[in-house]
């Protein structure tokens, strides 16, 4: 999840220790029925298998395009936070990363 | 269930006067291996001091041109911070964060100094252990023991420091800032963390109740041409240090996959000297011959 825009590990860590700061969880990325920017490049790209740790991955890699650091594919598969699962969807998750990198960056050109 | 109340610290006095106040206290700060271990029942503290709230959240130079991380910077935050990687002429692969910090973004540069074995019998507490109770056995020396030290040990522990960093912070001969019931001090890198010997059970020279303030990185550890790849090749006045071991093997630590390079001269020959050891301690300066195998997969 994200505390205050900063993506972390939310199984390690305690809900008290957060208790005054913003939360957001996979829930809190959509407005209504308007999908995030990654949750649809998620869709786009086939992104998810069992789609078990994709509520993860999609807020990890919100907190990696906020970062700035990624800029390229080889970028952003050394900053996005693996899950250490053996996942054949990671390459179609770097693409949808960047796919919503992308289109972020567009958006504040505009 | 163990159950245990909570209490947040607002400075590093109050933080170590709680802790001092007894029964089965623990500092948590990024928790990411606190709270693995209290859910796995390793750890049991029936109070958690957070800390925080403690003003060590920034990265200053000190006065002899070197750095002081504070302790509750973020591993992400000490990557990105310009002091630590300043803008380079030409772009470098990516971050050179370790496997293991990077996995836990929360991970706090102390945390990651007192991180805990991954020794799956210190893990399983179905099984002995003399790290978790003294004198009951080590089952690894026999057992499943792949992934455990092959030097440094001794009869009563094989277990590896599963930390990237802590590799790197001794080549670069960082200081550890502590404050505790007894004042402040330093302990140089080399000799914080501990070799199992006859007392496992002691994963560094921390006394009790004391804290961690920050790391110091000496004026000599700051890069100069070049900052630390992603490949792990960081530069020094006199040595680089090169991590081999690939960066998705958060769980595995290979000692001899992390070495401390010495480059001699202008020739530019080196030897592999401190191959990583065991858990805890002092690597004594051998030099490593060239029949030494280095797995890279």
């Amino acid at each position: 999840m994200l505390v205050n825009g900063t993506r972390i590990n939310s199984c390690l860590t305690l809900a008290i220790m957060k208790d005054g700061q913003d939360v957001t969880t996979i829930e809190g990325l959509a407005e209504g029925s308007q999908l995030h920017a990654l949750q649809q490049a998620f869709i786009e790209q086939d992104a998810f298998q069992c789609g078990y740790c994709t509520p993860g991955q999609i807020c990890s890699g919100v907190g990696l395009i906020r970062e700035g650091r990624a800029r390229t594919e080889d970028e952003i598969r050394e900053l996005h936070e693996r899950k250490s699962l053996p996942l054949c969807a990671y390459p179609n998750i770097v693409a949808a990363i960047e796919q919503a990198m992308h289109a972020a960056e567009s958006e504040v050109r505009r | 269930m163990n159950p245990f109340t909570y209490t947040r610290a607002d400075n590093a006095a109050t933080a170590v006067h709680e802790i001092a106040a007894g029964g089965q206290a623990k500092f948590i700060a990024g928790g990411t291996n606190l709270i693995d271990l209290m859910k796995m029942n390793v750890e049991k503290p029936n109070r958690l001091i957070d800390l925080n709230h403690l003003d060590l959240q920034t990265i200053q130079p000190t006065p002899d041109g070197g750095l002081r991380i504070g302790a509750l910077v973020s591993n992400p935050n000490v990557a990105y911070d310009e002091q630590v990687e300043p803008p380079l002429s030409a772009p470098l692969p990516g971050d050179p964060r370790g496997s293991l910090e990077r996995s836990f973004g929360t991970w706090r540069r102390p945390g990651g100094t007192c991180c805990c074995t991954r020794c799956a019998y210190f893990y399983d507490t179905a099984t002995p252990c003399n790290k978790r109770e003294p004198g009951s056995g080590c089952p690894a020396v026999q057992g499943l023991n792949r992934m455990h030290a092959i030097l440094g040990t001794s009869e009563h522990c094989i277990a590896v420091h599963p930390s990237d960093m802590c590799v790197a912070l001794a080549a670069l001969e960082a200081v550890v800032r502590v404050t505790g019931p007894g004042g402040d001090r330093q302990i140089p890198i080399a000799e914080f963390h501990r070799l199992p010997a006859d007392t496992p059970q002691f994963d560094s020279t921390l006394q009790a109740n004391e804290l961690i303030t920050a790391v110091d990185l000496p004026r000599t550890a700051l890069p100069t041409t070049r900052g630390i790849s992603s490949f792990g090749i960081g530069n020094r006045s006199h040595s680089r240090w090169c991590r081999w071991r690939p960066p998705w093997s958060w769980t595995v630590t290979r000692s001899k996959r992390r070495a401390c390079t010495r480059w001699g001269g202008s020739t530019n020959r080196g030897a592999i000297l401190r191959p990583r050891l065991c858990s805890r301690g002092r690597h004594p300066p051998a030099t490593i011959s060239a029949g030494c195998r280095s797995d890279p997969s």
